[in-house]
């Protein structure tokens, strides 16, 4: 499946069909991940249970600490 | 000149001070991104805002905060608008002492048109984009201002309509990088830019 990731085209795989499983399977931390899909910030209590197809634009934003 | 206003108007049209003196703005946060992103908002004519953040001010704030020595074990939030309203007597501040957490975040900000995430932790920022990011608010956030080097510039990512991301997006304070006042003062202000240039546009 074919999905725009933070601008580029990434093709992750047949398996990667759910939010929560993309992120499993970038090598980033969950509890300091935001996600956006197709202009929506997806909270992560529904990261399983939103679908991905393909051609989805997805932004990930993975925050580092300061301030 | 006494009026702040009256003298801002050497820089900026009346119809921009206008626009910028509306605009209701809230500031997540009062250390060194918020205690500096509030210096600067004031200074650029900016007249209605909210700040939270529970902490009182430590010696260790003094490197990057927009702090005292004497003003050590005073609330952040009251300094701050201590500060504010010496720069510019006419300016609308709301200074709310408590500690943001995911019970109390979604109900504030409520009547906020831009909201500036200022919180150092990764996981608050995220709660932060994950309360707000679909209300159609203007969210700046920071992400990646610590530490010396500037070999990734700290740069203004748009994320969606209407958010924003301001930092290098990978200097973190959890790898050993410190937090130190070039780079967490210069992040501040650009925050703040962005802020400023969004509303003038509007």
């Amino acid at each position: 499946m074919e999905l725009i990731i933070n601008g580029e085209k990434q093709d992750l795989g047949s398996g990667v069909t759910n939010v929560d499983l993309l992120i499993g399977a970038l090598s980033v931390k969950k509890e300091r991940t935001a996600v956006e899909l197709n202009g929506m910030i997806i909270d992560q209590n529904n990261w399983a249970s939103t679908a991905l197809k393909s051609g989805d634009k997805i932004e990930i934003v993975s925050f580092v600490g300061g301030g | 000149m006494k009026n702040f206003y009256a003298a801002l108007l050497k820089y900026m049209s009346k119809e921009q001070i206008v626009k910028v003196q509306r605009a209701k703005v809230g500031i997540a946060g009062c250390g060194g991104l918020g205690s500096n992103i509030a210096n600067v908002l004031v200074r650029s004519g900016f007249g209605d805002i909210e700040m939270i953040d529970h902490d009182v001010i430590e010696p260790s704030n003094l490197n990057r905060q927009n702090y005292f020595l004497d003003e050590i074990g005073f609330s952040k939030v009251e300094m701050t608008a201590k500060r504010l309203i010496g720069i510019n007597p006419d300016v609308y501040i709301m200074a709310k002492k408590l500690f943001l957490d995911k019970d109390n975040i979604a109900g504030q900000f409520k009547d906020r048109d831009i909201i500036f995430e200022a919180f150092d932790s990764a996981e608050s920022k995220k709660l932060f984009l994950e309360t707000f990011g679909n209300s159609g608010k203007l969210l700046i956030m920071g992400s990646g201002m610590a530490g010396i080097s500037n070999e990734k510039p700290i740069a203004v990512r748009k994320i969606k309509e209407n958010v924003y991301i301001v930092g290098d997006e990978e200097a973190d304070i959890s790898k050993g990088f410190p937090p130190l006042a070039p780079r967490v003062i210069a992040c501040a202000a650009m925050m703040a830019g962005v802020g400023l240039e969004q509303v003038l546009n509007r």
